[in-house]
């Protein structure tokens, strides 16, 4: 429980600055929604009238209008998912590497408490972080949909799935982060790594709408975990979804065992 | 002299991590570019869609079939990936030795410590020069499996020069972050907030114009690829900015981080 407690009183600060900062920047987009839906309504028009085959090859659709509060969300959060990405990896690179890199490794480990027990109680406290991160955007979420709306249609309904899906998409960021730190020799900076890991992935994902290429469709959660389709068909890519969870089951397990034998590096 | 090579020599292998997968994402693009080398489709649809539309994709002044504007649209996240690593840069190449408990050894050598952080300084832009160099270096030597266009090498040279002026703006900022800041673990988690932060303000900024006097806060506003390849220049207001943010941040660090209580 001490590790635990311990654990958890050092990511409060990130939890919240993470969520403020998260909470923030979905309220500057929502913000200029009202502008930017007078602005789109005619791009709509013209976009309706063109097959979609078209459209999508220049990445584009017209799946969901843009002009509608649903179509701005579906624009708008893969850059809320680049930030739960980066701290999710954040997380994941510092949970294990970081009493090596603040040489406090053999103070811990010391202790007797075994290494499983220290594992477990560290994990289910990134899981706690990560949740009340959700939790708290999740209902600033709906909180500004109310502000922002500008009168404009919407049910709260639509984006269950999309917010719900952040958990899988954390889960899985965290997981290989974790898996990841275990094979590297000595984590010097979380920080480059979790940037590396967030917006690699968000680039991949960008190759993937501007080309349509396959290869990338598989690699990314963020193809995983797309908001557009989320939105428009109210369900999740069932493949991906599975192909997440295993990922995420897979890497979790495996950093598990890695730890087990680890050398740890002393002072 | 020994404190510049000694830096250089300790950030050259993570540079090289850094060539190394920034040459791969390039690699996988321009496996994708092949299906789009002047292929005639492509254009053709290109030429149906009216113009209006055209303008608002954004592919107004790009023609995605040839290799310059195709880099145009990499080029774009070439930026972001060059501003991390030299915030992270300017930030490590002064913290580090607090980081790593070696800030008693080094300072208490018979050197002054402006100086020593003076070397510092020199080698972070030698290695950004290198990051620039390496980054468009890879960049050409990967697109050459393609015909240039006419003005491709001179857009290339451009656009290294625009992203080693928005490279120096954030090492600037890491600098000036790690001089000033108390807090040494904070500084790093500060810097990419300021990052991320300006990055989606110029974001916002392609959604909206009302907030277009943002621009001179939001480097990432400053320098867009496709502007550049549209005219061929960089705009002079945002090359002065960049150089004197950098000035006055070298000039700021060597001031206060001497006097800062070292953590140790």
């Amino acid at each position: 429980m001490n590790i635990f407690k311990f654990e958890l009183k050092r990511y409060s600060a990130s939890i919240i600055s993470w969520s403020l900062g998260i909470v923030g920047i979905m309220a500057l987009f929502l913000v200029f929604f009202p502008t930017f839906s007078e602005n789109s309504s005619l791009m709509d028009q013209i976009l309706s009238n063109y097959p979609e085959e078209l459209l999508k090859a220049f990445g584009m659709t017209n799946e969901i209008p843009l002009s509608t509060v649903n179509g701005y969300v579906a624009l708008l959060f893969p850059y809320v998912q680049i930030c739960f990405a980066i701290q999710s990896a954040l997380y994941g690179f510092g949970m294990l590497s970081l009493e090596e890199r603040n040489l406090t490794a053999d103070f811990l480990l010391s202790k007797p408490v075994s290494r499983d027990k220290i594992f477990i109680n560290k994990l289910i406290s990134v899981l706690i972080s990560i949740l009340l991160t959700i939790l708290i955007f999740a209902v600033s979420f709906y909180g500004m949909l109310i502000v922002f709306s500008d009168g404009n249609e919407y049910q709260f309904s639509d984006f269950k799935l999309l917010l719900s899906s952040l958990i899988f998409f954390q889960l899985f960021v965290f997981t290989i982060s974790v898996l990841i730190s275990q094979f590297i020799h000595k984590v010097k900076s979380t920080i480059s790594l979790a940037m590396g890991i967030g917006l690699g992935f968000y680039i991949l994902s960008a190759f993937e709408a501007l080309f349509g290429s396959k290869i990338f469709q598989f690699i990314t959660p963020f193809y995983y975990f797309n908001p557009t389709y989320m939105i428009k068909n109210q369900e999740y890519h069932t493949l991906y979804l599975w192909i997440s969870i295993a990922v995420t089951m897979v890497s979790l397990i495996s950093a598990y065992f890695i730890y087990q034998n680890k050398d740890i590096q002393a002072v | 002299m020994q404190v510049f090579f000694k830096e250089l020599k300790d950030h050259l292998k993570p540079l090289l991590i850094w060539l190394v997968s920034v040459a791969v994402f390039i690699y996988m693009g321009s496996s994708e570019f092949e299906g789009y080398y002047h292929n005639p489709e492509m254009n053709e649809m290109l030429n149906l869609l009216p113009p209006q539309l055209v303008q608002a994709m954004g592919l107004g002044a790009v023609n995605i079939t040839v290799p310059s504007g195709y880099a145009s649209l990499l080029i774009n996240f070439m930026l972001i990936i060059v501003g991390i690593y030299s915030l992270l840069l300017g930030s490590s190449i002064i913290l580090r030795e607090e980081r790593d408990k070696t800030a008693e050894f080094l300072y208490t050598m018979p050197t002054k410590k402006g100086w020593i952080v003076f070397e510092k300084i020199m080698a972070g832009i030698l290695l950004n020069v290198l990051l620039v160099i390496g980054i468009y270096g890879s960049f050409i030597a990967i697109m050459s499996r393609f015909e240039f266009d006419e003005h491709f090498i001179e857009f290339m040279i451009l656009s290294s020069v625009a992203s080693f002026l928005l490279a120096i703006i954030f090492y600037g900022l890491g600098l000036i972050l790690s001089a000033v800041m108390n807090q040494y673990k904070k500084v790093e988690s500060v810097g990419i907030g300021i990052l991320l932060f300006t990055y989606i303000i110029s974001i916002v900024m392609t959604l909206t114009d009302k907030i277009d006097f943002t621009k001179y806060f939001t480097p990432f506003a400053y320098f867009q690829s496709s502007e550049i390849l549209k005219t061929l220049t960089i705009e002079n207001v945002y090359s002065w900015i960049s150089v004197c943010f950098l000035i006055v941040s070298v000039i700021v660090t060597l001031i206060v981080y001497p006097k800062r209580d070292l953590r140790v």
